[in-house]
């Protein structure tokens, strides 16, 4: 099992297409430090966590792991959802986009199912807007 | 027909029974994979009964097959109803610990009771949203790592403690 390329095949076309947009912003994944503390500029943070590796299924391979993604954007506070929504966007087109591979004979083959979300939240204190998406996805490691 | 009745009785009894193993099985689960500082949230777990609206004995982790709701044998609970139980958490601050809510921190005075899993930096209003130490950066701490939620329900657990529960309870069907 290669966990480093079940996470790029996740978090490369997200880098990517938070890369594009304009102005570009900035996304954080496990064990990388985010945005200064009390941050007021817009972020994302993302989270791909492993659950089981090698459970059986129907289907021949059983060289897959299962895990979630869990999606977060943080945009200023005070404006409205409206851009939070676009980064929301943002997220559940990679997300669907990954849906779209077809299964090789090598490399990584990753499905999501269902996206839970968008739900936003913002409290007294925290100096940002709040839009979570979360989801599962099962992978395959193909070579 | 009674032993086709007494017979029927027995298998609604034996399901409504699993579904209650398999409930204890998931509590105690959340209980292990969640939080623990004081354990306040790992002893909040409680099953509620969809046809009746009871709780069970509203133990604390672990939890125990009493402290899950005794459920109808009726037609219509066993094979009718869908969702027979809902597990929720009744502490205050579950939104929080569960890693849905913003929150502010502070040092509650006693160390915590479960084993510190992360420890740096607090990147967010988010519990386990910790990064390494940073210069003039808190000393924060958590007990459960960032999303331990979504990871047990969506990264298989959850569906291997349903499946193991229905393991361990149903009847052998070989013959004897």
């Amino acid at each position: 099992m290669n966990y480093q390329k079940i996470r790029a095949k996740v978090e490369n076309p997200l880098l990517t297409a938070f890369g594009a947009l304009s102005p570009a912003v900035p996304v954080f994944f496990d064990n990388i430090t985010a945005a200064p503390l009390n941050s007021t500029t817009e972020y994302v943070r993302v989270n791909v966590t492993f659950g089981l590796t090698n459970d059986p299924t129907l289907t021949s391979s059983i060289d897959n792991a299962r895990g979630a993604i869990v999606i977060r954007c943080f945009s200023k506070k005070g404006e409205g959802p409206a851009r939070n929504q676009t980064l929301i966007t943002t997220a559940v087109d990679v997300l669907e986009t990954l849906n779209d591979s077809i299964k090789e004979i090598t490399g990584t083959y990753l499905k999501v199912g269902s996206i839970d979300g968008p739900v936003f939240s913002s409290n007294e204190d925290a100096p940002l807007f709040m839009g979570r998406i979360e989801t599962s996805y099962v992978a395959t490691v193909l070579s | 027909m009674a032993k086709i009745d007494d017979f029927e009785v027995k298998v609604r009894s034996k399901i409504q029974k699993t579904v209650r193993i398999v409930t204890r099985n998931v509590m105690n689960d959340l209980a292990e994979a969640g939080p623990v500082w004081t354990g306040e949230f790992r002893d909040s777990w409680v099953a509620t009964s969809m046809g009746t609206g009871g709780t069970g004995t509203g133990g604390s982790y672990p939890y125990q097959l009493k402290d899950v709701p005794e459920l109808p044998i009726t037609k219509k609970e066993t094979t009718n109803r869908k969702t027979k139980i809902t597990i929720s958490n009744l502490a205050e601050h579950a939104a929080i610990a569960m890693d849905l809510k913003e929150s502010e921190y502070e040092y509650p005075g006693q160390e915590p009771e479960g084993d510190i899993v992360l420890r740096g930096t607090r990147q967010s209003g988010i519990r386990g949203d910790i990064g390494t130490k940073e210069k003039d950066g808190g000393d924060n701490r958590a007990t459960a790592p960032l999303d331990w939620l979504p990871t047990y329900i969506k990264g298989g657990k959850f569906k291997r403690s349903i499946a193991r529960g229905i393991k361990l309870n149903l009847p052998a069907t070989e013959d004897k």
